[in-house]
């Protein structure tokens, strides 16, 4: 593979995903795309939206003598912020295991070389380089760094399991620099 | 009889890009979900017809039965085509956008296995870890995972070749292969 003015790699990782970790990274991967994505700001919208038909009861109470159109309202907001929050995103995670069982390469052992501009992927059915500029976006979590948006591999899960903290903090500082403005810290 | 390795060589085109991102919604959507948006079609048509002759009344009751019509032609009749012209739309728009990332590749069908290479990638894949495969009139799609595929052109190879093609597909992907109306 060839790698242009690289120099010598800045890291290397050997690491297997599970399909637990892949779900998890696929689950902040999607959560990422905007704020709207975000389950605590989809369930606080429907919260917002609770609170605000419930000021309205006094005034359709006074003018219809009921409230039963607001409390079905405020229901169905509030039924909606619990799925929003509690199970959309089981469903999200269970989709991505999904994605992953159908993927047999995504479960092979691999080999990652972080270059300066790119990446090198080896398992032992594919290899790949891919540059930093390919990708859409880095998101270091506590467990990983989640890295959308590839020309091959649309999730790329570097975990951070069994790397020492020096290794962890030089992979953040290098991937904060690659992505810039696209470069996300969750923890 | 098949004769391997095939090996079909290629840059992808606008149209290449169209025609896979067309196959690759058709092999989603399936059969029985067609026929669901046909009925619906039929369905909205002959209520709007039945509601128009028994309970016309205002202006306002036609405008919501022709609206009813209206939606149930677009349903029935030309959902596809629609979601067919959208689909190359989107494709044309990404391809213009990211040109640089389609580059020319290499596949090799081998009697184990089947061979991906670019200039950044490369891969030897036995048809055994395969998701599925699909073929329609312009585009095989070899599926690694359900939103992890590969696609090859149909014009990028002779007659002869696409036949081998399609033989070692189906022979090796078995149930796992599957071609446009078949199914």
């Amino acid at each position: 593979m060839p790698t242009f003015y690289e120099g010598k790699p800045i890291e290397i990782i050997e690491q297997s995903v599970s399909s637990a970790e892949w779900a998890s990274a696929y689950y902040t991967a999607q959560s990422s795309y905007s704020l709207i994505h975000r389950k605590e700001i989809k369930a606080g919208a429907c919260i917002t939206a609770a609170l605000l038909i419930g000021s309205i009861i006094p005034s359709y109470h006074y003018r219809f003598s009921t409230v039963w159109g607001p409390a079905c309202g405020i229901f169905i907001t509030l039924a909606l912020s619990a799925v929003f929050y509690f199970v959309q995103p089981n469903e999200i995670r269970q989709w991505a295991e999904k994605l992953y069982r159908s993927n047999a390469i995504l479960a092979l052992p691999e080999k990652i070389t972080v270059y300066r501009d790119s990446v090198v992927i080896e398992n032992e059915r594919e290899q790949f380089l891919e540059y930093w500029t390919d990708f859409a976006k880095c998101i270091e979590t506590k467990d990983a760094f989640v890295i959308t948006g590839g020309l091959e591999r649309s999730l790329l899960t570097i975990q951070k399991r069994g790397m020492t903290q020096e290794q962890q903090s030089r992979l953040s500082a290098h991937f904060a620099d690659a992505f810039a403005s696209r470069y996300q810290r969750n923890r | 009889m098949i004769e391997v390795p095939i090996t079909v060589s290629y840059l992808t085109t606008k149209p290449d890009y169209a025609d896979f991102k067309v196959a690759a919604a058709k092999a989603l959507i399936k059969k029985s979900e067609t026929n669901i948006l046909r009925v619906t079609g039929c369905v909205l048509i002959f209520s709007a017809l039945i509601l128009r002759a028994f309970f016309s009344g205002s202006f306002l009751q036609n405008v919501i039965y022709t609206i009813m019509a209206i939606v149930g032609v677009i349903v029935g009749a030309f959902f596809d085509f629609i979601a067919r012209y959208t689909v190359r739309a989107r494709a044309f728009t990404y391809y213009e956008a990211n040109k640089e990332k389609f580059i020319a590749q290499i596949t090799e069908f081998d009697e184990e296995k089947i061979t991906f290479k670019t200039d950044r990638y490369s891969a030897s894949i036995p048809y055994a870890l395969f998701y599925k495969a699909y073929e329609d009139g312009r585009v095989f799609i070899i599926y690694t995972g359900i939103d992890e595929m590969k696609f090859i052109p149909k014009r990028a190879m002779n007659e002869q070749e696409c036949e081998q093609i399609h033989n070692i597909l189906s022979t090796k992907l078995q149930e796992k292969y599957q071609q446009e109306g078949a199914r």
